[in-house]
């Protein structure tokens, strides 16, 4: 049995060592075999250095080591395992999303689409779940990413590159269908101008009483410079914003000559026709690439793989670590909370 | 090529001899290091725990006549593998490293 007070600094650093556990987060039983064998050790080390009085045993406890550092580690060393296994399944969720779309298909890197604020929610918890700073997995997935869809499009599809910067991969099998596509487009595209520009001599004031061709009607309405675009692009009237037609003469004429609401019917011409020099661009490249070596393919697969891939990545690193973030914080709290929240309800022995 | 030191390669390296429970295994260290290791008894506790966890220490409470039980710690198989890769690690660090300094006959440990 040590001196009393030798026992009371044993004591006291028992129960500071409890304290600092339970504001780790540690479980009780664990917290139970933790205090035990401190108190194993604190015996022993005060009995070979045969300490007797206050300043001897506080000499042992500062050999022995903090009793906050203790359970800050011991507080580690329990989220550790945690921190080993977490991301790489999102190496799994980056592949399905973009198998999902098919390798030949990149609209899924254009559009907010159900599978990125799924994917940003999942990135988010793989984050919050590794607690800590997330990198350099991200880089492995994206390299791997980007060498695989690389590799895929240069042996099977064919790059478009549009005057936009866009590159477009489409399918070997299916660059006939696109360059039939495309040209239909252009050709829907110039008879949507003539019909703009017939639509610009009719809607004047003073032609009020002359018939209107069906084309520029919409019911008892007419269709606005936009809507007539749209319509030479084969989209639906019923899938037209209703916007797009007007009730009477007066309005028309007022959206025909430009003092409308909406684009006139210069503004119209102006995005018909940049869209026929983009498709333009687009043909003289498909026609370019094909007669390229392999190596030219792959080169520009790549740079469109990797602009794609940058911004996921950046994408994924934030929400990743936005998770950890979150942790930290939740972390902190939780220990502030705790902190706060404990009594000297930790019995000695 | 880097070696991390860790209280982990201490711990293992103390038990190779035997079974020991915490305060000897602290004391060991010290003895063996004769002072030069510098590292608060307590920080030990955590990483025989996870070892534990891990399987690489087995542990059992002993009881002592008129004092409490201490918890005794042994090395396992695994334990001895994982301190031969912290060696292995150790004496290349210590090799590559006396090279590039020029001090090859202090690294032959």
């Amino acid at each position: 049995m040590f001196e009393q007070n030798v026992q009371f600094e044993i004591d006291l650093y028992i129960r500071n060592l409890g304290q600092e556990l339970d504001v780790q987060g540690l479980s009780p039983n664990r917290i139970e075999e933790i205090v035990r064998e401190a108190r194993c050790h604190l015996d022993e080390a005060m009995e070979c250095a045969g300490a007797k009085n206050a300043t001897d045993a506080r000499r042992v406890l500062a050999e022995f080591g903090k009793a906050k550092r203790m359970a800050a580690q011991h507080g580690a060393e329990m989220n550790r395992p945690r921190k080993e296994k977490f991301l790489w399944p999102a190496a799994v969720l980056l592949f399905l999303m973009t198998f999902h779309e098919g390798f030949w298909t990149t609209h899924i890197w254009y559009y907010v689409t159900v599978s990125l604020w799924v994917g940003s929610a999942l990135f988010f918890w793989f984050g919050f779940r590794g607690r800590k700073p997330i990198v350099s997995q991200f880089v492995v997935c994206m390299v791997a990413f980007v060498a695989v869809q690389t590799a895929w499009n240069t042996a099977l599809t064919v790059p478009t590159v549009f005057t936009s910067g866009e590159i477009l991969p489409v399918g070997i099998r299916e660059v006939e269908h696109e360059t039939a596509l495309l040209q239909q487009t252009q050709t829907k595209l110039e008879a949507g101008v003539t019909e703009i520009q017939q639509g610009m001599r009719l809607f004047t004031e003073s032609n009020k009483d002359r018939a209107v061709p069906s084309t520029f009607r919409y019911g008892t309405g007419y269709w606005v410079p936009e809507g007539i675009r749209e319509l030479q692009l084969s989209i639906p009237a019923s899938e037209l914003h209703p916007s797009l037609h007007v009730g009477t003469w007066e309005e028309a004429v007022k959206e025909w000559t430009g003092k409308g609401n909406f684009a006139g019917p210069v503004d119209a011409i102006r995005i018909s026709r940049a869209d026929q020099s983009m498709i333009r661009s687009g043909f003289e490249n498909l026609a370019w690439i094909q007669h390229q070596p392999i190596t030219v393919r792959a080169a520009i697969a790549y740079i469109a793989s990797l602009r794609r891939a940058g911004v996921y990545l950046a994408l994924a690193l934030v929400t990743a670590n936005s998770g950890w973030l979150f942790w930290q914080l939740t972390y902190l709290l939780r220990v502030s909370r705790r902190r706060r929240g404990i009594q000297a309800r930790f019995e000695i022995g | 090529m880097a070696y991390k030191p860790e209280i982990e390669a201490l711990v293992l390296g103390a038990l190779r001899e035997g079974p020991l429970h915490g305060y000897r295994i602290a004391a060991a260290i010290k003895a063996k290091s004769e002072g030069v290791l510098k590292l608060g008894d307590n920080q030990i506790y955590p990483i025989l725990h996870r070892l534990e966890e891990e399987g690489l220490v087995s542990a059992e409470w002993q009881t002592q006549l008129g004092k409490p039980a201490r918890k005794v710690y042994a090395l396992t198989a695994s334990g001895s593998g994982r301190l031969e890769t912290h060696k292995k690690n150790w004496l290349e660090y210590v090799s590559t490293f006396s090279s590039v300094i020029g001090a090859e006959g202090v690294g032959n440990v």
